[in-house]
């Protein structure tokens, strides 16, 4: 049986790990955008960073949704 | 004027030195029309309008409860699908009631705190959200809280609608004020006049979208005024909306043949 309180542990852990990765996404969506706009006669470049946003704005999401379901497992363990 | 000062101005080579209209235009020919166009998926506005530009201050004006909100909501959600994630400042519906307003959720900029009436903090705030995540769409919700009433409104209306518009011009952002109207909910006749203040809220407005609900027409309709639009020279103009799965659309014919076959 694991101890209720290490699996509290490894939630709150894997919580602010997905944070941190949110955190990381959001700043390179900026970066993304602002290379979008740079070379905005460059279609190549518009489109992968176009790309590269869309996967990301669907990991912050799957992100998201993991901090959700940690905070939730937590609950009720307390 | 003193000869060491006249000779600085002389040979003066800063970025906003003087110069001529053919160097000005050789200049402007070099870098592009707009930084960034977005469209509000509203097909007609879309076309009066011809995008939303960079260096924009447009105005959403109507009743209390009548839609500004939704409406800003709408182009919120349009513009993220176009990939441009705006910052809002929220200040009329608190942070949980307006994210969950969505249907569903867009990722978007917001402050973690509020503060209300201090346009220095404002003004930081952007160049933060834009350092950080290269936001150029900003919504203020609403006019009413970025100065204090206690002064004198007039002339601190006048001193932020200006300093918005600086900002959006000078770093190329789209700016979105929505502002309360003075008239009551029963005035069929909205224009730009009503926005309280109008004065100094149309003179510096590049747009002014007034809007309105119509529950004569439908349940859930809404009817949109283009009041006018400096770049495009639009004046008055009409678009009816309706509201579907949470947030704002244009009223098509096939809408409009669906209503009556219920009636």
């Amino acid at each position: 049986m694991v101890n209720p309180s290490l699996l509290q542990e490894f939630y709150r852990e894997s919580e602010e790990q997905a944070l941190e990765d949110i955190r990381y996404l959001q700043t390179d969506m900026g970066l993304m955008a602002k290379i979008r706009e740079t070379f905005a006669d460059d279609w190549e470049t518009v489109e992968l960073t176009r790309a590269i946003i869309f996967d990301e704005t669907q990991l912050i999401q799957s992100l998201t949704e993991e901090i959700e379901n940690a905070r939730e497992a937590r609950k009720k363990l307390s | 004027m003193p000869e060491k000062q006249e000779k600085n101005l002389a040979e003066y080579a800063g970025d906003d030195r003087i110069i001529s209209s053919h160097e000005m235009s050789l200049k402007l020919k070099e870098s592009p029309d707009s930084i960034i166009r977005v469209k509000s998926f509203i097909p007609s506005l879309d076309q009066v309008i011809e995008d939303f530009r960079d260096g924009e201050l447009i105005v959403i004006s109507g009743p209390t409860k009548n839609g500004k909100t939704l409406l800003a909501q709408t182009l919120t959600v349009n513009f993220v699908r176009q990939q441009y994630f705006p910052l809002w400042f929220s200040y009329e519906v608190p942070a949980r009631q307006f994210l969950y307003q969505f249907p569903e959720l867009p990722l978007i900029y917001l402050p973690a705190k509020l503060k209300a009436h201090a346009m220095p903090w404002i003004e930081d705030r952007i160049q933060e959200s834009f350092l950080k995540f290269h936001t150029r769409i900003i919504f203020m919700d609403h006019l009413h809280f970025l100065f204090d009433l206690a002064r004198n409104p007039s002339i601190e209306i006048g001193q932020v609608i200006r300093r918005l518009k600086t900002l959006a011009v000078n770093d190329g952002f789209i700016i979105f004020l929505l502002c309360h109207t003075t008239k009551g909910k029963g005035d069929d006749n909205l224009s730009y006049e009503s926005i309280r203040d109008s004065s100094f809220v149309s003179q510096e407005s590049d747009s002014v979208l007034m809007i309105k609900r119509t529950p004569d027409v439908a349940e859930n309709a809404a009817r949109l005024r283009v009041e006018f639009h400096r770049r495009t020279g639009v004046l008055e103009k009409v678009i009816e909306l309706v509201k579907v799965n949470g947030l704002l659309q244009e009223r098509t014919p096939k809408e409009e043949r669906t209503r009556k076959d219920w009636e």
